[in-house]
């Protein structure tokens, strides 16, 4: 009984550890935050627990406000923003879509 | 004599398929993140092909290719097979990258030129050995679904945004995501601390 139940377990163990090491190859992730900077193709995000995340974009990632489409023109430091990111293998943030909220005057 | 003959030609088979089997499971480790190569690709859609009769590959779409067919199988698709197809119908989701063989693109022409027959059947009786469920139901509702279906894979190649919108809306979602939605959705209307 004692050695099915060994078995079992190290079958399981076998099976599950390879898909828990590439889980999160390729995974989307999304960060909210403030712009602290923008730059061409590069932005850092302060997250709401103060970190920051660096995140790069080019001309195609979508640049949204509501249902507005916008470009990247429009990200100004201080913007509450919403970002789906993948982190490629070279450890670099790749944006997929850049959310940005209402401005202050919309909210009023 | 002649037994023995035949005996040791069917071992020598046996051997070498033996052997091939293992090599292949040693050398790919059953890896499902890898693409197949184009002989596995030729192999596997003879198989399909074979697999299909000829009078199920010539059954005609019975359901009129109406706007509301049209509509009614994008959600079918938005809830069903988007998750592995992707919206798009290119098949770059994560569980689409993860799987193998993985989602032809739908919109190509290796897909785009099976019959609707052809179509019909794989929805209705997944593919073995890929990730293609059965999603038969045995029921006239549930075939009228599926042939709504071939109509909406007929329309992927031209798929506009507002679709894509739709079907994003579609989308089975996890509790967990529903919660970050709501909460990026709070978040960018100024609620909260920044």
């Amino acid at each position: 009984m004692n050695r099915m139940l060994i078995m079992a377990v190290a079958l399981a163990g076998a099976l599950a550890l390879p898909a828990g090491v590439s889980a999160h190859e390729g995974h989307v992730h999304k960060v909210l935050g403030t712009i602290a900077s923008v730059q061409a193709t590069q932005l850092d995000v302060k997250t709401t627990d103060g970190k920051i995340v660096t995140i790069v974009f080019d001309a195609k990632t979508p640049v949204t406000r509501g249902k507005a489409k916008l470009d990247a023109a429009a990200l100004k430091t201080g913007d509450r923003i919403s970002v789906d990111y993948t982190e490629g293998k070279d450890k670099i943030n790749t944006a997929k879509t850049i959310k940005l909220g209402e401005s202050p005057a919309a909210r009023k | 004599m002649r037994f023995l003959k035949w005996a040791g030609l069917v071992s020598a088979f046996l051997v070498v398929a033996v052997l091939t089997a293992v090599g292949y499971v040693r050398s790919t480790g059953l890896r499902a993140r890898a693409t197949p190569g184009a002989l596995e690709t030729r192999v596997a859609r003879t198989m399909r092909s074979l697999a299909i009769s000829s009078r199920d590959r010539a059954r005609a779409n019975p359901v009129t290719a109406s706007e509301e067919a049209l509509q009614s199988g994008l959600e079918h698709y938005a809830d069903h097979c988007a998750v592995c197809h992707g919206n798009d119908g290119r098949g770059l989701t994560d569980f689409g990258r993860g799987l193998f063989p993985p989602p032809p693109d739908l919109r190509a022409p290796p897909t785009q030129e099976l019959t609707d027959g052809e179509l019909f059947y794989v929805i209705e009786n997944g593919i073995r050995f890929t990730g293609m469920p059965a999603f038969s139901t045995g029921t006239p509702d549930g075939e009228a679904e599926s042939w709504k279906l071939v109509h909406f894979i007929r329309r992927l190649p031209q798929v506009g945004e507002a679709d894509l919108e739709r079907m994003k809306a579609l989308n089975p979602r996890s509790p967990a995501e529903i919660r970050l939605e709501l909460e990026e959705e709070r978040f960018l209307r100024g609620e909260g601390p920044p």
